[in-house]
């Protein structure tokens, strides 16, 4: 069975982390698990600082039905490491991203997810690994997510 | 032309582009092959560089604001169409000179497809599927883009960038 949270893992660093819903924005919490298992290229979003950036992740059961302009938003700057948000989502494909340090874009976002205080030292390792390679040597990763089971 | 054909071609494409670097990708950022000669060759910001922000536009962007609008604002057919064709030509144009081919015609086929559609639910799915392949080049995109040039240049401090951004009014003046 099912409960409320999700795995991140990255297959060819064979590491994986697990991420929880926070304060708010649930439905986008429980919509994202309503669309597992899925997966994308891996990469970081560079200009906005250093976060994990999943540009390709395909949402193939239930197309998006929230407005990301009415539910509740963070500033990317303010949030903590480990917190994921949302930014061109639409119909049966997400974009999201997962702070992973230093993030300066002053823009807010709903943010909707979190990895577990437990994992956040995995999580960081793998984002800076992933920083070199799209900055540097351009190895691909791939992350995938999948509902953590009881 | 039949679009449930179309869509199922552009979905197979999008589901080998999660798993493999797109042509695309590899013959204009990875071996920089310009055939056209468009672009600033010889600089730093070659044509993979208005291929990256074409393409970008044309799908991730465009696409995602047309099925956003679409979807938000309960937006007839005529309207898809009048955004489509008013928004989609010149990131089109500028991706295929800049060697993006498949992006091009895949965008191009839906286009004509969508220009002779009549059903506002089939129409959505057949972006969807093109939005799905313009996220993975996006990604791939990301990927590919020589950020390490960036190394050339020095890292403002944020007092640097105080003093720019307070600069930056005096423009306006």
């Amino acid at each position: 069975m099912s409960k409320a949270e999700f795995i991140m893992r990255w297959p060819e660093l064979n590491k994986q982390v697990r991420c929880r819903p926070i304060h708010h924005n649930r439905e986008l919490f429980d919509w994202f698990m309503e669309n597992l298992p899925t997966k994308c290229v891996q990469t970081v979003t560079v200009v906005a600082g250093l976060q994990l950036y999943m540009q390709n992740v395909k949402m193939p059961k239930v197309e998006c039905n929230w407005i990301q302009e009415n539910q509740p938003l963070e500033y990317m700057a303010d949030y903590p490491v480990g917190r994921a948000m949302f930014f061109m989502t639409a119909g049966h494909v997400a974009n999201f991203t997962f702070k992973a340090g230093y993030a300066t874009e002053p823009m807010p976002y709903p943010t909707w997810a979190e990895v577990v205080d437990e994992d956040k030292e995995t999580f960081v390792a793998v984002a800076n690994e992933i920083w070199e390679s799209v900055l540097m040597d351009k190895k691909t990763y791939h992350v995938e997510f999948f509902a953590a089971e009881d | 032309m039949d679009w449930k054909a179309l869509k199922k071609e552009i979905e197979e494409t999008a589901e080998r582009s999660v798993e493999i670097c797109p042509e695309d990708i590899m013959r204009v950022f990875e071996y920089e092959i310009a055939p056209e000669r468009c672009g600033t060759g010889g600089l730093m910001l070659g044509p993979w560089f208005e291929g990256a922000t074409a393409s970008r536009y044309l799908i991730p962007y465009y696409i995602y604001n047309i099925i956003k609008l679409t979807k938000d604002s309960d937006l007839p057919v005529e309207k898809i169409r009048q955004q489509m064709n008013l928004m989609l030509p010149k990131a089109l144009g500028t991706a295929d000179l800049s060697g993006m081919w498949t992006v091009a015609d895949l965008t191009r086929r839906t286009m004509a497809c969508v220009n002779e559609m009549e059903n506002r639910d089939e129409i959505l799915e057949l972006l969807n599927a093109l939005y799905l392949y313009g996220s993975s080049i996006n990604a791939w995109q990301n990927y590919r883009v020589k950020w390490g040039l960036s190394a050339a240049f020095m890292i403002p401090t944020r007092k640097e960038l105080v003093g720019m951004a307070e600069r930056s009014s005096e423009s306006y003046i």
